[in-house]
């Protein structure tokens, strides 16, 4: 099997880090925990790098096995098998809110009088045509235009200092708003669950354990500061401004004369979008391959477009419906997956040598 | 068919391209520009009457040529809520409203005299509006104001936006956008400092506009802006003035315009002497002027450029001499401190300054002319007006309960239990805080 | 066999079907002896052949066998015996097959000559400075400038012949001891497996060299100079010449190799570095400025500064285009233009060009067809294009998708296109070499000779973005 390099799956996690955090996040965070939002931010980032670390346990544990494989060896065929189908309603439901944020985005921003079906088929294509071409393309293509977008990202934080206002005031919230304001949001988190994911397709060495955990704390490093400058430039109206990385741009009057210039930002959450649910619907046909033994990915992508445009179409699902159902239900059920299940597979590498050497 | 189904299997995504394009094209073949079915704003003007609010829209309007001259247009509409007013514009123009490139939204005093923050709800909601969109006051209607200025654009190269940005950056040393309204809207505070601009008649200096007589209703109901335009009235008033303006209340501007003003319009004068209004929960609390401002803004950093003029020096150089010194840079340094339970702010505020002028009799004239010159009395003249003038100012803001220096949120960032104390033994709001601060200023001044 | 010389003669004319230009001749030694010729009349040198061949044997006392003739009389370089059997084959190739009485072989003399220009500057080659000799048709002089950069014995000349009627000459180099010997072999192999009438030019031969021969994207190298050539093959890759082209193919190809120019070398690395960024900014400016300009005129005015909308609006206001039909009309316009003023001879090419400048863009402008911000949009972006020559036709063809993405879709759709294109590209394995390396994959070393370039000197690996032995090019 041809496997992704420790680069590219550094890429995939910091594209993957970016994924809800730089557009509504910072003002829903805001809502509960005022500028506390940012330690939030920083707590649940963390917990993604911990995450990270049991990866690396695990992939050094078990370097050629897949989290499925490694599952069913521990806790039987059944288990696996329900494990995975949750898998795919956790993926299906963190597809839905990608899109549904980007596209409220969009419509706000860029695309005032276009149809809904633009959306719809401009990201069913691009994505299915990713996942159709492998993981190792899509993992080029992100390795391509990862450099793009981290200047983009960067561009923006640093346009973003001339509106700089004033410090915001920290630690003015309850435990219980904070812990609150993490709980709800949870589900914005845990990307680094697709790595598991993706396990027996990534080829990783030490060299390679160093490269992503840089990657990733510096995809942290550079969420904080977007966190910490939204709050500084928007202090009490945060939670109005729904569009972070562009709203940190265009409150700026000094640039009225160049246009836009959140255009760039509008660019960048473009790529990050698509790169996001195209990752995440490789991830879904994976996982469908595996609970379907027979079928291949590309059932696996016709199932996933049918719930999608049902659910789209006939129950015309919005953003508002997405993260009401998202902040109500979803929590458990993201904790669970996102950090229980990782953190029993950490169980599992107690005891024994690596798994390579033995055979 | 085979054929079909092997390139199907071949490129599946590259035939799904096809097709969508295929979907797409008849589409894009007929859409037009967005622009041309947009009506491309750049200020927006609030005012309320008798129906309930009336909406201006100062309108870029093409013009088939090969030019980049831009040519606005004021189109005015009133209904009960501001969004139906914008409905109606909407209608009244054939085109789309697009606010993405409003740069100014003005309201008038009158629209202040009750709770703004609801009559600025649709502008805050909507996204196509930028938030870094400057909200300024006006004494007129927000109409009249946007007429006037687009006969001022026509005249001459000032223009609306150039103005605010001058005073925004030269004045209040701050902008004030509906962004920042709001922002001190939703403070403990509750207090925000608004941009005004004054349209007056008489011999004031200011910039005259010429041909007023395209303004509806200025001169014959005054200054006041308490006009009532509906779409009804002001279209006949407006085909009253110009029968070549087309319908609805619409203002176009005299192709003439190197026509003889009349004597009214000669005196028509915008006033951009940077006053500014203090608002308190969305209302307006008081006028600030620009020597209050001054006064506030000696405790911004942000603040370069200050003149402090001083009459009557006499020292070993000069006798009663008027000097203008001009502040080059200041530097602040403060404390937030509470001294046996009462907050004191203490603030060292250091000022390089240089003599910009000085105009009396001179005992040296070669020692006058340097512009680092500064005596020991002078040093103690200056830092008795800048104290008066903070003391003048920090008072007059404080009886108002509006805390427009943040005077509370830097004493709770600081101190934040002490604060809270504070106001819980005192029993009184955020908003109140200011007036129980101790203020001490020390003022070095460092000649350059 | 004993040959009758007449008879074998009549024998293999009528074998190559009486073709005109087919000769014999019988010709006879000093001691009546009869040698039979024959021989193509178009194929040969003529000079060559009387004085190298006839005279000697006309004037020879000696009497004649296969032995002495090959080695004393017939004095051309190439001279070999054959069988009967491969005589046509000798003739048709440009020798001239001597008979002689009483023997059972034949002689084969190579006096093969043709036209053929001489080496000269390719047009889209052209360089300020470095080496201006070009490939030509004739595969011999090809060889010849290959060779004359390589006084070595590891270069290696190894020879095929494809299709059925053309039978043509190809020749496999490449550098032993530095290419890969298993993707020199799945080259031969795969130049074997083309069964075709004929070979016409390297470009048929290109199309059963590319793993992917729907793809719109070229994923063989094509060279007309043998600087570039010889540099490639330094780096490990496999030149192939085909007789009667003067574009030799080089194998593995990546995307890149057509925004570096030999001109990068040859000029401060520094200079080399920048201007391989403006060729990439082009080719970006080619692809997406008109997309672009369209989708921000049909779906996001909203984020154009205020300044350019007016001059758009003023300027497109009254047209009785909308937007994307306009843009297209435009492209159209300039790709008639292109394709005639191309074809046309140079001084009608000219007039096209100050018809299409003047009267179409210009009078079009005036009479509100077209708006001059389109023209000056489609114009850079048609020019921008030809800074990379080799691939101008392939981007020529995403310009137009990328212009119909714009007008449908925005700047979604142009996002999602380039997504779309770069994971295809990025699918692309051309004989190991992923197609967009060093950028994805990302290969550090080779990073040294993408965008911003190192000098010579810092250049001490041979590309790593593919199979090749000995990586150390100097220490």
């Amino acid at each position: 099997m041809k496997k992704i390099s420790s680069r590219q799956t550094a890429v995939i996690a910091c594209v993957l880090l970016f994924a809800n955090k730089i557009l509504v996040l910072p003002s829903l965070l805001y809502e509960y925990a005022k500028a506390d939002g940012l330690f939030v931010m920083l707590l649940l980032l963390f917990a993604e790098l911990l995450l990270l670390m049991i990866f690396f346990r695990l992939k050094h544990k078990f370097p050629d096995s897949s989290f499925y494989e490694i599952i069913k060896k521990n806790t039987g065929a059944f288990l696996a098998k329900l494990i995975f189908f949750l898998i795919i309603l956790y993926l299906f439901y963190k597809i839905l809110l990608v899109y549904n944020v980007s596209y409220m985005y969009f419509r706000a921003q860029v695309y005032l009088d276009a149809g809904f079906y633009t959306f719809v088929l401009v990201f069913l294509l691009v994505c299915n045509s990713c996942v159709m071409r492998g993981l190792r393309s899509l993992s080029r293509c992100m390795e391509f235009f990862f450099t793009f977008i981290i200047v983009c990202f960067i561009f923006c934080l640093l346009l973003s200092i001339a509106n700089f206002n004033k410090f915001p005031i920290f630690f003015d919230t309850n435990i219980l708003k904070f812990m609150e304001s993490g709980f709800r949001h949870i589900f914005c988190f845990g990307d680094i669950l697709l790595l598991f994911l993706l396990m027996d397709k990534i080829e990783l060495d030490k060299k390679g354990e160093k490269q992503i955990t840089v990657y990733v704390l510096t995809t942290i490093l550079l969420i904080l500061i977007l966190y910490l400058m939204f709050y500084s430039i928007f202090n009490y109206t945060s939670f109005v401004h729904k569009n972070a990385i562009s709203d940190i741009i265009t409150f700026s009057y000094r640039f009225t004369d160049l246009g836009r210039l959140d255009m760039v930002a509008i660019i960048t959450v473009m790529f990050l979008s698509l790169f996001q649910i195209s990752i995440a619907l490789y991830v879904f046909c994976d996982c469908f391959v595996k609970l379907f033994p027979p079928l291949n990915k590309v059932y696996g992508l016709v199932a996933f477009d049918s719930m999608f445009l049902l659910l789209i179409f006939i129950s015309s699902i919005d953003y508002i419906r997405i993260t009401y159902f998202g902040t109500l239900v979803m929590p458990y059920f993201a904790l669970i997956l996102q950090y229980v299940l990782p953190v029993i597979c950490l169980f599992f590498t107690i005891g024994g040598g690596n798994e390579k050497n033995k055979r | 068919m085979k054929k079909i189904k092997d390139s199907i299997k071949r490129t599946p995504m590259l035939l799904a391209l096809v097709l969508i394009l295929f979907c797409f094209f008849p589409s894009a073949i007929i859409t037009p520009s967005e622009s041309s079915v947009n009506a491309i704003v750049t200020a927006v003007g609030l005012d309320k009457n008798d129906q309930g609010y009336e909406v201006t829209l100062m309108t870029f309007l093409s013009h088939p040529n090969q030019s980049y001259s831009e040519q606005y247009e004021v189109f005015s509409s009133s209904a009960p809520s501001i969004s139906e007013a914008f409905e109606n514009a909407s209608l009244q123009i054939g085109k789309n409203i697009s606010l993405f490139h409003a740069h100014t939204a003005i309201v008038s005093e009158k629209l202040l005299e009750d709770d703004i923050v609801s009559s600025l709800d649709y502008l805050g909601r909507i996204a196509s509006l930028p938030q870094s969109c400057v909200l300024v006051s006006t004494n007129v209607t927000s109409k009249q104001f946007l007429e006037f200025i687009q006969e001022l654009d026509k005249e001459s190269d000032i223009n609306l936006e150039d103005l605010l940005f001058y005073t925004s950056n030269y004045v209040l040393w701050k902008y004030t956008t509906i962004n920042s309204f709001y922002e001190g809207y939703y403070s403990p505070v509750k207090t925000s400092i608004l941009g005004h601009l004054t349209i007056t008649e008489g011999d004031i200096n200011g910039i005259p506009i010429k041909n007023v007589e395209n303004v509806v209703g200025f001169g014959e109901q005054g200054k006041s802006g308490d006009k009532n335009s509906t779409n009804e009235n002001s279209s006949d008033k407006a085909s009253n003035n110009d029968t070549d303006k087309p319908q609805g209340s619409t203002s176009q501007a005299s192709k003439e315009t190197e026509q003889q003003p009349t004597e009214n319009s000669k005196q028509i004068q915008i006033i951009n002497d940077g006053s500014s209004l203090l608002i308190k929960n969305g209302k307006t609390q008081a006028h600030l002027s620009k020597d209050i401002l001054s006064g506030i803004n000696w405790l911004n950093s942000a603040t370069t450029g200050e003149l402090i003029t001083l009459e009557d020096v006499i020292d070993e150089k000069f006798e009663n001499a008027k000097l203008i010194y001009k502040v080059e840079n200041q530097q602040i340094l403060e404390r937030f401190e509470f001294e046996n339970g009462i907050p004191v702010y203490t603030a060292n505020l250091k000022l390089f300054v240089s003599l910009l002028e000085a105009n009396g009799s001179k005992k040296d004239m070669l020692q006058s002319k340097k512009t680092a010159y500064i005596s020991e009395k002078i040093r103690k003249l200056v830092e008795q007006k800048v104290k008066n003038e903070i003391s003048t100012s920090i008072d007059f803001i404080a009886t108002q309960n509006c805390d427009a220096v943040d005077m509370y949120e830097k004493f709770y960032t600081s101190n934040r239990e002490q604060t809270k104390k504070f106001l819980q033994t005192q029993d009184i709001q955020p908003d109140e805080f200011l007036k129980n601060v101790v203020f001490k200023v020390i003022v070095s001044l460092f000649p350059v | 066999m004993i040959f009758n010389i007449e008879k074998q003669l009549n024998s293999l004319k009528k074998e190559l079907n009486n073709s005109i230009d087919v000769s014999t001749r019988m010709i006879k030694t000093a001691t009546s002896q009869k040698v039979g010729l024959i021989f193509l009349r178009s194929m040969i040198d003529n000079q060559l052949f009387l004085e190298a061949l006839c005279k000697p044997i006309t004037d020879s006392t000696e009497k004649l066998n296969i032995d002495n003739l090959a080695s004393k009389f017939v004095k051309v370089g190439d001279v070999q015996k054959i069988d009967v059997d491969d005589a046509c084959e000798n003739v048709i190739k440009g020798s001239v097959v001597i008979i002689i009485e009483g023997e059972n072989k034949m002689l084969s003399a190579d006096l093969q000559k043709f036209p053929a220009r001489l080496p000269a500057e390719p047009p889209t080659s052209a360089v300020i400075q470095g080496p201006r000799e070009g490939f030509v048709e004739d595969i011999k002089t090809n060889i010849t400038l290959l060779r004359r950069r390589f006084y070595t014995k590891a270069l290696v000349l190894k020879e095929l012949k494809v299709g059925r009627y053309s039978q043509t000459k190809i020749i496999i180099s490449y550098i032993k001891g530095i290419a890969d010997k298993k993707l020199v072999q799945e080259i031969i192999e795969r130049l074997k497996k083309v069964d075709i009438d004929g070979i016409i030019d390297s470009q048929y031969i290109m199309q059963f060299l590319e793993k992917k021969p729907h793809s719109l994207f070229k994923q063989v190298g094509s060279i007309e100079k043998p600087d570039i050539v010889a540099s490639k093959m330094l780096e490990g890759r496999v030149a192939i010449i085909v007789d009667g082209s003067p574009i030799v193919l080089t194998l593995p190809f990546v995307f890149l190799e057509d925004i570096q120019s030999s001109d990068d070398y040859y000029n401060a690395y520094i200079y080399g570095g920048f201007i391989r960024i403006v060729r990439i900014i082009a080719i970006i400016i080619g692809l997406l400025l008109p997309a672009t300009y369209l989708s921000l005129r049909i779906f996001h005015s909203n984020v154009t500064p205020i300044k350019f909308l007016v001059t758009i609006t003023n300027t497109t206001k009254g047209l009785p285009f909308t937007p994307f039909f306009e843009m297209i009309f435009i492209s159209l316009l300039f790709q008639i233009l292109y394709e005639v003023s191309l074809r046309l001879p140079s001084y009608l090419g000219l007039a096209t060009s100050i018809v299409g400048a003047l009267i179409l863009g210009d009078t079009g402008v005036k009479a509100g067809l077209i708006s001059p911000p389109g023209v000056i949009i489609v114009a850079l972006a048609k020019i921008a294009l030809y800074t990379v020559p080799e691939q101008a036709y392939q981007l020529t063809i995403l310009q137009y998708l990328f212009l119909f993405v714009g007008g449908s879709l925005g700047m979604l759709g142009i996002v999602g296109l380039v997504i779309y294109l770069i994971t295809y590209m990025a699918s692309i394995d051309s004989y190991g070499a992923p197609y967009l390396a060093p950028f994805a994959p990302r290969i550090e070393q080779d990073l040294k000779d993408a965008v911003l370039m190192t000098n010579i000197k810092g250049m001490k690996t041979r590309p790593q973005s593919f199979k090749n032995k000995n990586r150390t090019r100097q220490k």
